[in-house]
């Protein structure tokens, strides 16, 4: 039954049509494909060549004795460098780029927003004055890359947390020295044979994710940011409804901006945009999928098509000339798939290659070039489109909120601060914040663990920020739009109108899940809810992960103090002393705790359970959900609807109750 | 913001921005832009500019660069649907609306189109160019006058009423419970035309600095006033520069207690001006049907709160004006104690500087035809009956309109905290508490104290007794801690009135005699105010016997009552201790002390000259002296004075560089009767080194620097001393003292 | 006496309204004017034996007061666009400005 698929409409009739096409899609394959019991659960390990080891029923230690928490424990540290890999080689390609553009070698590159340089020259300690934004910028970039081979001393980006946190890493033996470091180290410690001591294994496993959150996703957002621009908010469409059936649709999927960026300059060209006439298109129409999509649509407005699970189900629309990839979250049903139409699939990065795609290499010193010659064969392979089915679903979507932005909307230019926010939270018109994040996974209806918690959360008073493949679930069902203020709690309706911003707030790709970071240590140091990360009444979701950056993401959320939540099942769930350690052992020790479960109603409740303890623990007024929602102009519809000589000026009550 | 008040504040916004425009090209073309602009004798440009940008706007030239920075600072409208937030650029549109309105008063200034004509409009104490005239800005003698009340908390703010009342009854009702709590009342804009100016014009309310109604103007654009107003407090005691536009709102946000209060239909320039309000942390009450702001942080409290007139409970507009007030105050967090007083007229601090014609009064006591006196003292326990109000002798009933009656007001006082040295402190604020009452004049002291009481009042049902009422409930709230019981003597009876004021007449010779013998050497502790902490955080005065407080309001004694009032509060003992150098007035202790409450920025303090580590000042000095080299002297120039010095600056100019807690050799503030004190800059020469000073000075002091001038060995030192009348160049000044002969000129150099 | 309605754009404001009225009343036949800035409308009250609605409309507009006159509002480059205000003039501030606490007089707490 498709209801047990998707719970997005568009997704529903794309499925269809699959089916009556006979083609095969992950929502199918994870039908037929069971994940396997022992390696979901962590109890299977394959380190050495004497296994791998099932530790299973009776089968309580491995051939060379390892214990069932040591295997999970070192699963999920492997799991945790494998994410903090992908985000820090992400952040290292922008540092190069930074260089390259410094340099004067980036072609198409510019330091879009020189205030952003200063910004983050200044927590590197660059000196500014008297020099050119290429000097520093070369300066920032060399810094940048150093925070990845450094081997001693401390990630320079742990300076912005709260001293208090820092104290507590030091103490703790969690600070971060370099990203590279702590990764390369986790892989030897996890190795056959050397640490064996589950505790000390998982404490690695925070110094590894703390090194991806606070070193590379963190460095990923603010190169992204001096490169590229600092997002603001802007208004735009969300869903496969965005694709267009009289132009040429390039999707660019993946996750890096550098090519992308090339290619929103490229799609508008005027030569190619005439050059697409000539070949009987009104235009060229880009659009995106998975966190490429979520840094073009930050910052230029590129509408999303869709999330993770999407991606075949776009080029099932026949309509797409060109699928632009570059790194993470690739199908390489891609390939197959697209045989079956006129679309192409192009990879760019040496570092994926799919067999069966074209693979248009892409240099970032000839960026504008590639990504004009990229544009240019998706406007050729035009006039060889089919047959195409487009579901016309949309939403409106307002996204692009930068932390920067955030600090800005809550008082302009004079008075940014994150104070309204702070009072808002004190005074119980918003209970507590949470951030939503993460992926699709096949293995539970699309987009439903992260709606349905999204929805119960802001009827709560709950302000929700999201990312990833979770912020276009949130886009394409309408709850970026800030009409949605209407579904929220009064409360949160209340400072949603005051602002003028949806109750979901938009912060970017999966490398921004820093700006949330930087966010809470902001909320924490403005007073009011407490001194640190942990004791602001926050929570972290992930109900649909699906890969291991989901997993280094959780840990360095619940390693900064944050009670994180994961849906599906949990790649632990085989020890109960791993399973422990994770949730109250990390409480004890860094305030945050991970935890597993599969059904969004256990999500939600903990969540609120947890917002309300730690607003008792800070002493905050209880929450009430009719105290406030008095104020803005919903009240005043009835009047604002009468002619101006019908109005009494001088009486409400004739047109509120109450 | 709503979306509403976002939309409309943005439209407002850029229109006005678009009038400013359009007005500077036109002034530019007629005028040039050399044309001076100016506000009334202000030192700082326009204040409102110069607070947020730091651009010091002399000319209309100096506005360009002001237009283009209101344009960086606008933004389009929010969209019917899936808009973008508002919140962040609603209020920098607020921030642009202040500043082109004030450019737009600055040009108006050039035309001569400010301050604003008002035909009929009289004002009792003002800045407006002469009768019929609206006050326009406020200038800073005023401003610095009403410092040290701001300061201590007399006066908790100020309420800026934009529009028009629903009735002239409501518009009277509202400002009287404002000036029952001496609130300051900002008056400006107007609906169809008429303006809350008008209706209390029409109710024949008494406008003017006295009374603490000030109307600006008949515009909204005249609200820039008040901002103005509200950035040179942060400018003036909280010793900020022009440009550091975040530390001066917050200023205004913790420390200026203001709000303000739309009155009638809200158009979209009222909407804009109120954004840049709350940037200043200023809330907006409103008596109509708007949307509401309740969401707080850019203020304290709630952003805009609307209480439509009609549905505010109380049957009189009084009531309901007092619910209006009441709860406009608690929007903006101010905690404001009013003492009950019960009498048949309105109480409070505003009515302090009402006056009584003379064809409005019933009767008056003292003056030319008869004579009145008040005398304070201190007796037993048991010599007393609480709240016991005794009138000896007949009342006024038989006295004709207009007629004059000899008045005693005996007070006798009792508590175990009170001492015999307190008697004149509490003596002295006989003055203040009699005049809070509306319709009741007091001017003087002592044997010498003038009371009138007009014809309303009287048919209000006034009485002489009325007078023991006030002073037993504000002796009781105010001094309760020194004070456990009052009685009060209403005295009429001419025999009985000579047999007192003879007594009175021994303890106010006694109290001369032990004031003047009364030495820094006499004593073992001087006293530290710190009151202007809350304006100016790293400010200390150093109170002794004989150097009383800049602000002229609190010298020995009352710093002694008050520590004794408030054992924590700002005045604090500070034993001298050991002198280091007993000639020019440096105590160890007196340092110590000063380090630890300027928080390090003041490391020594010597009190008694103004050449080494004067004393620093807040911002309400009655006067600055300053060194002037060529004349190896110093001028002493008056908060009343508005004239050129020698110095080449005017007071206002000149108090930039005295105030804010900074510590600059040869500039100093000072309280007027710190001239005729023995200890007067005694290390730097004394009085004789005084070669200018403003003729206010002279005339206001003249027996007492008679005095002084005899006890300096040179009775006419005071004639040589040059004022503006005769000198306003130091070149003058040096020509004077050479023809008249002044001993500075012979004494050792200076510098 | 009749009464005329007039919808002024350019009436946004109460300095308007003065004007409008001092305007208006030196017109002879007007006999009451309600100039509402919030509502853009100036309400009037003539003899029609003296003075016409069209007399009245024309010394509006003459004034600049012209029912078909719309003020302009500029327009802004978007916020993505580089000549936008956010990339020339907005800072990025991404901690906590302590001048907020220590303001606040809260500082102490913390």
């Amino acid at each position: 039954m498709a209801g047990t698929k998707s719970i997005d409409p568009a997704a529903l009739e794309m499925l269809e049509v699959a089916q009556a096409a006979g083609l095969d899609t992950a929502f199918d394959r994870a039908e037929r494909v069971k994940p396997c019991p022992i390696g979901s659960e962590g109890a299977c390990c394959k380190i050495c060549f004497m296994g791998p080891c099932r530790l299973v029923g009776k089968v309580t230690e491995g051939v060379c004795g390892a214990t069932l928490a040591t295997v999970a424990a070192r699963n999920f540290a492997r799991m945790v460098a494998g994410g903090a890999s992908a985000h820090s080689d992400h952040g290292r390609d922008l540092a190069f780029t930074l260089i390259a553009v410094a340099k004067g070698e980036g072609q198409g590159y510019q330091i879009r927003d020189v205030a952003k340089l200063y910004a983050v020259a200044e927590y590197m300690g660059i000196p500014t004055t008297g020099r050119t934004k290429e000097e520093i910028a070369l300066d920032v970039g060399t810094k940048a890359l150093e925070q990845f081979g450094q081997q001693r001393g401390e990630i320079i980006y742990t300076k912005r947390a709260t001293a208090k946190r820092q104290q507590r890493w030091r103490e703790l033996g969690l600070m971060p020295r370099g990203v590279d470091r702590e990764v390369v180290e986790t892989l030897h410690r996890t190795h056959e044979g050397v640490d064996l001591d589950p505790e000390n294994i998982l404490d690695q496993a925070m110094r590894t994710a703390l090194a991806d959150g606070w070193g590379g996703s963190m460095l990923a957002t603010d190169l992204s940011d001096i490169l590229f621009g600092t997002p603001t908010p802007l208004q735009t469409k969300a869903n496969l409804g965005v694709l267009k059936d009289d132009e040429v649709n390039i999707i660019i999927h993946g996750h890096e901006p550098t090519l992308s960026e090339m290619i929103v300059v490229a799609t508008q060209d005027p030569e190619l945009i005439e050059y697409a006439k000539s070949k009987g298109a009104k235009g060229i129409n880009l659009a995106g999928i998975c966190c490429t999509s979520n840094e073009i649509l930050m910052r230029h407005g590129i509408p999303p098509a869709g999330n993770f699970l999407h991606q075949e189900l776009a080029v099932m629309t026949g309509a797409v000339e060109a699928m632009v990839v570059d790194v993470q979250c690739i199908m390489q049903a891609l390939a197959s798939l697209a045989q079956n139409f006129h679309t192409e699939l192009i990879t760019t990065s040496p570092k994926a290659k799919i067999p069966g795609a074209i693979h248009m290499e892409f240099d970032e010193h000839r960026a504008l070039d590639s990504a004009k010659a990229i544009v240019r064969r998706a406007i050729d392979n035009y006039p060889n489109r089919g047959k195409t089915h487009i579901p016309g679903f949309t939403n409106d979507v307002v996204a692009g909120f930068s932390h920067e932005y955030l600090r800005y909307m809550q008082g302009g230019y004079y008075r940014g601060s994150f104070r309204p926010l702070n009072d808002a939270i004190i005074a119980g018109r918003i209970r507590g914040l949470a951030g939503v994040v993460g992926c699709n996974n096949a293995r539970v209806p699309q987009d439903e663990g992260i709606i349905n918690t999204i929805r119960e959360l802001i009827r709560n008073d709950v302000l929700v920020v999201v990312t990833g493949c979770a912020a276009h679930a949130s886009g394409k069902h309408g709850y970026l739009s800030p009409e949605m203020m209407m579904n929220a709690g009064p409360g949160l309706r209340e400072v949603c109108e005051a602002i003028g911003i949806p109750p979901v707030l938009h912060l970017g790709s999966c490398v921004d899940n820093s700006r949330i970071l930087t966010v809470l240590t902001q909320v924490a140091t403005e007073g009011g809810v407490g001194q640190d990360i942990d004791e602001i009444p926050a929570v972290g979701i992930c109900p649909e992960y699906m890969c291991e950056k989901a997993i280094a993401i959780g840990t360095y959320a619940v390693a900064s103090g944050i009670y994180t939540l994961f849906g599906v099942e949990s790649p632990v769930a085989a020890s109960e002393e791993v399973t422990r350690l994770i949730s109250e052992g990390w409480e004890k020790k860094v305030g945050g705790k991970l935890e597993f479960y599969p059904d969004w109603n256990d999500i939600v409740r903990k969540s609120l359970e947890h917002i309300d303890k730690k607003r008792a623990a800070l002493g905050l007024v209880e929450y009430d959900p009719t105290r406030y929602g008095q104020s803005g102009d919903l009240p005043l519809a009835a009047f604002f609807a009468l002619p101006p000589e019908e109005r009494n000026l001088y009486s409400r009550k004739a047109y509120v109750q109450g | 913001m709503s979306r509403y008040i976002a939309t409309r504040a943005l439209r407002g916004a850029n229109l006005i921005v678009n009038e400013f425009d359009a007005l500077l090209q036109k002034a530019l073309q007629e005028l040039g832009p050399d044309k001076e602009i100016k506000f009334t004798n202000t030192a700082y440009y326009l204040p409102t500019i110069l607070g947020y940008t730091g651009i010091e706007v002399s000319n209309i030239g100096g506005l360009k660069p002001v237009l283009e920075h209101c344009r960086t600072l606008l933004h389009g409208l929010p969209s019917n649907k899936t808009w973008l937030p508002y919140l962040g650029e609603t209020l920098d549109a607020g921030v642009a609306t202040l500043l082109a309105e004030e450019g737009i008063m600055g040009i108006r200034f050039a035309y001569g189109l400010e301050p604003q004509k008002m035909p009929g409009l009289e004002l009792t104490g003002s800045s407006a160019p002469g009768p019929g005239y609206l006050n326009g800005p406020i200038d800073d003698i005023q401003l610095r006058s009403w410092g040290i009340q701001l300061v201590d908390g007399r006066m908790p703010g100020f309420a800026a009423l934009i529009g028009c009342a629903k009735t002239n009854q409501a518009a009277v009702e509202i400002v009287r419970q404002l000036q029952q709590r001496n609130i300051l009342i900002f008056l400006s804009g107007n609906v169809n035309g008429r303006s809350v100016i008008h209706q209390l014009m029409e109710e024949g309310v008494e406008m003017g600095y006295d009374t603490y109604i000030v109307p600006f103007g008949l515009d909204t654009i005249s609200t820039v006033y008040p901002m103005g107003f509200a950035t040179r407090s942060a400018l003036t005691f909280g010793g900020m520069k022009g440009g550091q536009a975040r530390e001066i709102l917050l200023y205004n946000k913790y420390r200026v207690f203001a709000f303000a209060l739309a009155l009638g239909e809200v158009d979209d320039l009222k909407y804009a001006t109120a954004a840049g309000a709350i940037t200043y942390g200023f809330p907006v009450l409103a008596d109509t049907v708007i949307p509401e702001i309740r969401p707080t942080g850019i203020t304290q409290y709630e952003h805009v709160i609307s209480m439509p007139w009609d549905d505010i409970e109380g049957e009189t507009d009084a009531e309901k004006a007092a619910r209006f007030v009441q709860r406009a105050i608690e929007v903006r967090g101010v905690k404001i104690k009013i003492t009950e007083v019960p009498i048949p007229v309105p109480y409070g601090s505003a009515f302090e500087g009402e006056r009584v014609r003379k064809e409005d009064m019933r009767i008056e006591f003292g003056g030319k035809y008869s004579r009145a006196f008040e005398y304070l003292r201190m007796v037993d326990l048991d010599e007393v009956e609480d709240h016991k109000i005794e009138l000896i002798g007949p009342d006024f009933s038989d006295v004709p309109v207009g007629g004059a009656m000899d008045l005693g007001i005996v007070v006798e006082v009792a508590g175990r905290k009170m001492q015999e040295d307190f008697e004149p402190v509490l003596e002295r604020q006989i003055h203040y508490f009699i005049n809070g009452a509306s319709g009741i004049q007091h001017i003087g002291q002592r044997d010498i104290a003038w009371i009138r009481i007009n014809k309303a009042a009287v048919d209000k049902g006034f009485n002489l007794k009325h007078f023991g009422e006030i002073l037993y409930a504000r002796l009781h709230s105010d001094f309760g801690a020194i004070v456990d019981k009052v009685q009060v003597k209403i005295i009429t009876d001419p025999d009985v009135h000579a047999e007192w004021l003879a007594k009175a007449r021994v303890a106010y010779d006694y109290r001369n005699k032990r004031l003047s013998e009364m030495t820094d050497e006499s004593v073992e502790e001087f006293y530290s105010c710190t009151l202007c902490q809350s304006f100016a955080p790293d400010h200390v005065c150093v109170i002794s016997p004989e150097r009383l407080g800049l602000c002229g309001a609190y010298n020995w004694l009352d710093c002694k009552a008050s520590h004794q009032i408030n054992p924590t509060g700002p005045n604090q003992p500070i034993a001298k201790g050991r002198a280091i150098d007993e000639w020019r007035g440096v105590f160890e202790n007196v340092n110590a002390f000063v380090q630890q409450a300027s928080h390090g920025s003041v490391q020594s303090v010597t009190m008694y000259s103004i050449m080494e580590t004067p004393m620093t000042s807040c911002g309400c000095f009655e006067c600055i002296m300053m060194i002037l080299p060529l004349c190896n002297g110093f001028m002493i120039v008056s908060r009343e004075d508005p004239s050129m010095t020698p110095a080449g600056m005017t007071f206002s100019t000149l108090a930039g560089m005295a105030g804010g807690g900074l510590q600059t050799p040869g500039v100093m503030g000072h309280g007027k009767y710190f001239i005729v004190s023995r200890k007067f800059i005694r290390a730097d020469g004394g009085l004789k080194r005084i070669v200018w000073m403003s003729s206010f000075l002279k005339e206001t002091m003249a027996e007492e620097l008679k005095e002084a001038a005899i006890r300096a060995g040179d009775p006419d030192l005071i004639d040589k001393i040059a004022d503006e009348r005769v000198a306003t160049t130091e070149e003058e000044v040096l020509a004077y003292l050479e023809q008249v002969g002044h001993p500075a000129l012979a004494m050792e150099p200076l510098m | 006496m009749e009464k005329v309605t007039f919808h002024l754009p350019t009436l946004w404001a109460d300095h308007h309204v003065l004007a409008v009225r001092e305007l208006l009343q030196q017109i002879n036949g007007v006999q009451d004017i309600k100039a509402s800035a919030m509502d853009q409308r100036v309400e009037i009250q003539y003899d029609p034996s003296v003075v016409t609605a069209e007399v009245l409309a024309s010394q509006l507009a003459q004034a600049g007061y012209d029912p078909t006159r719309v003020p302009e509002l500029p327009t802004y480059p978007k916020r993505i666009d580089d000549a936008s205000d956010w990339f020339r003039f907005q800072e990025r501030i991404t901690v906590t400005d302590m001048r907020d606490l220590e303001m606040s007089g809260d500082f102490r707490k913390y």
